[in-house]
């Protein structure tokens, strides 16, 4: 994997969008600086294979992996409890 | 599914499986915001807006306070206004009272002191120090040089109101609480029990306040970052040592917030006894500042080495850094919300309707990392889904409608998610525009909506018809160059005659008329006149709420906040050029009440 294609990778997965799209229509690319400088503002590592393994670390100590708090609608199926 | 019969809110689940036990939050939340009836289908109705601190009046002290608002909510009321609209109260900054902008507060949880009414406050009127201290002359020379000033003089207001507050605590300590501390009346009763209620998070408040007092007193600087590095951590013993030797002045900060509190919820209680039936709608800001209060006492939940903003846009072209702190996605979840629905809770109460400032910051924030361009950012994803859905639930337990401020740039889907939550949408008259520019009729505004003839980051009506906003960025050099002023000045001429249009095609402007208001040189011309015409056509909108700024209903010219300027330009410091007595019992707001009534009468239906 590319240096960029591992980076990319964990922004997404911490949820940083590496393109966007501004009002007048044009597309950026989000420079590795600016991913780098705010994956480390989430407290990660900046080797992204590092990161990554520590997420999924994070992922597997939740008690049955679950998350802490979890919605549903009252009129509707708990999507969090049907099968994927 | 959902197990039977388990009602809205917040409940706990044990799990067990395979030997492990798990404990989660299960969130039952309705499929809907709360929607009074008048916001409800085929409702047509509207609101006063204004910014509470530029109210002025003969009996306040060179600011807009709480008995302001009492009052401008009962005249609003008794026009037939649904609700009456105030910029955000969040908690500012008490040691420096020179970060006066609502929307980069110290604490959202909080409100900000400075709008209490000092006379109003419990034993004033007894109080020999309190009177002493208004009758002096130090206060008389402060006072009358700020109501005199055109623009709020925060320090000065600071330093009246101060003083006075210190001295009904001290009252407040010797009538109200024993020498242990307890309560000996109702009134000392209702303050220990607004202590209990407000939990950790008003005692964070209240030592960070203490202690911001402290550091900035002996020069450390304004951020809790410059602090020793013990103090800097709200949990550390000498936190709690700092706390326990100035309990007093950490109860005092505590009493604030309780007459604050007192005095909105009497605000709110006038204007619906008034007539305003839906009370108050009150105003959330995006974030908090990253050397307040919330910021120290979670820093775990607010991400350092980042700000957030805008990228660069149409009115912003370098882009615009909000100096905001915040708030890590991953860290929120894992609290289970919790910083969020504090927040949201905080905000909803006394309150009819909430507007939530920016509400794309549910779905994603434009994230610029520390010492960086404002072009150099990025967007983070929020839990949207989860966010929106505790939004609804919140409302719904609060009976609080909620208004999403979507202008801008809005991410696909965005508008549609919040008309299935019931969140009315924010569009104010100037944005609504078809593709070649023109105006939108009345009949096209959607109808889970609060139409705005402007807001305070806009020009207001005046302003924009005479090109004042343009003015002040030429003025000010905020244009990249010469050709970007003059697209904005050729494009306002343009914006002149397809408002003027629209008018005309609505029949609220004869088309001879039109003409008055461009004169022959090309110098635009304003007049109630023009200020009816839209008005009315805005009330004649298909949104179920229309909104009118306070500074339109009198045509001031100024708007309350330049975009794009913090120090070198007078925003949130504005004073309305008329009294409260004034606009009370002037007829401007007769007039627009009877327009926006008269037109929401006649409006498209649908």
């Amino acid at each position: 994997m590319s240096d960029r294609a591992a980076i990319e990778q964990l922004a997404r997965i911490v949820g940083i969008e590496v393109h966007y799209t501004d009002t007048f229509g044009h597309s950026h690319k989000v420079s590795d600086e600016t991913l780098r400088a705010l994956i480390a503002t989430f407290g990660l590592p900046p080797d992204p294979a590092v990161a990554r393994r520590e997420l999924a670390d994070r992922q597997r100590r939740a008690p049955l992996g679950l998350g802490p708090v979890h919605l549903v609608d009252a009129t509707g199926v708990a999507t969090w409890l049907s099968p994927a | 599914m959902t197990p039977p019969g388990l009602p809205l809110g917040y409940h706990r689940l044990d799990l067990e499986a395979g030997g492990v036990a798990a404990q989660l939050g299960l969130v039952v939340v309705p499929a809907c915001c709360h929607l009074p009836a008048e916001l409800g289908p085929g409702a047509r109705n509207w609101g006063l807006t204004g910014q509470l601190y530029g109210l002025r009046s003969t009996r306040n002290w060179a600011m807009g306070d709480f008995t302001d608002l009492a009052r401008l909510a009962c005249a609003a009321g008794s026009y037939a206004a649904v609700t009456l609209g105030i910029n955000p109260l969040h908690a500012l900054f008490a040691a420096e009272p020179l970060h006066f902008s609502p929307y980069a507060p110290s604490s959202r949880t909080q409100i900000d002191y400075l709008y209490i009414d000092v006379t109003a406050v419990p034993g004033f009127a007894e109080d020999e120090t309190a009177r002493a201290l208004i009758e002096g002359e130090r206060f008389a020379v402060t006072l009358g040089a700020a109501r005199a000033a055109g623009l709020i003089d925060y320090s000065a207001v600071a330093a009246c109101k101060r003083p006075v507050l210190e001295a009904l605590f001290r009252r407040f300590q010797t009538h109200e609480l024993d020498a242990e501390g307890a309560a000996k009346s109702d009134l000392g009763r209702a303050f220990r029990e607004f202590q209990r209620d407000g939990g950790q998070s008003l005692v964070d408040f209240a030592v960070f306040e203490a202690l911001h007092e402290h550091y900035c007193r002996e020069g450390t600087g304004f951020s809790w970052r410059d602090w020793p590095a013990p103090v800097r951590n709200p949990r550390s013993p000498e936190v709690a040592k700092f706390a326990t030797a100035h309990h007093d002045r950490v109860e005092f900060f505590q009493y604030l917030q309780w007459e604050a509190d007192r005095q909105l919820a009497a605000a709110a209680v006038a204007g619906c006894e008034a007539g305003l039936s839906l009370g108050l709608y009150r105003d959330f800001a995006v974030g908090v500042d990253p050397d307040g209060a919330e910021a120290w006492a979670d820093q775990e939940l607010i991400a350092s080495g980042a700000s957030i903003g805008a990228p660069p846009d149409a009115f912003n072209r370098a882009g615009q850094n909000w100096g905001l702190a915040p708030v890590n996605p991953m860290i929120l979840q894992q609290q289970g919300y919790a910083p969020f629905i504090a927040a949201l809770r905080a905000n909803m109460r006394h309150a009819g309707i909430l507007r939530i400032d920016h509400v794309m910051s549910l779905n994603r924030l434009y994230w610029i990392p520390s010492g960086m361009e404002a072009s150099a950012g990025a967007y983070v994803s929020y839990p949207f889904e989860d966010l929106l859905r505790l939004v609804t639930l919140e409302s719904h337990r609060q009976a609080c409608a909620v208004i999403g401020e979507d202008l801008g740039t809005v991410p696909v889907g965005l508008r549609k998610a919040m008309r299935s939550a019931g969140v009315l949408s924010y569009r104010v008259l100037v944005f609504e525009r078809g593709h070649d520019g023109s105006f939108v009729p009345p009949a096209e505004y959607p109808p889970l909506a609060a139409a705005s003839v402007a807001t305070h980051d806009i020009a207001t009506l005046k302003g924009f018809w005479l090109g004042r906003d343009i003015a002040w960025r030429r003025r000010l050099d905020l244009y990249p160059d010469a050709d970007a002023a003059e697209a904005d000045e050729r494009e306002r001429r343009r914006d002149r005659l397809l408002l003027l249009d629209a008018l005309v095609s609505e029949g609220l402007l004869a088309p001879e008329r039109a003409g008055q208001f461009l004169s022959a040189n090309g110098d635009p011309a304003f007049s109630t006149e023009l200020r009816d015409a839209i008005i009315t056509y805005l009330a004649r909108s298909r949104a179920r709420l229309m909104l009118v700024q306070l500074e339109d209903v009198v045509a001031e010219i100024e708007q309350a906040n330049l975009p794009g300027t913090t120090d070198t330009h007078p925003n949130w410091r504005r004073r309305m050029s008329y009294s409260l007595e004034e606009l009370v019992s002037g007829a401007d707001l007769p007039r627009v009440a009877a327009l926006a009534k008269d037109g929401r009468l006649r409006s498209a239906k649908g």
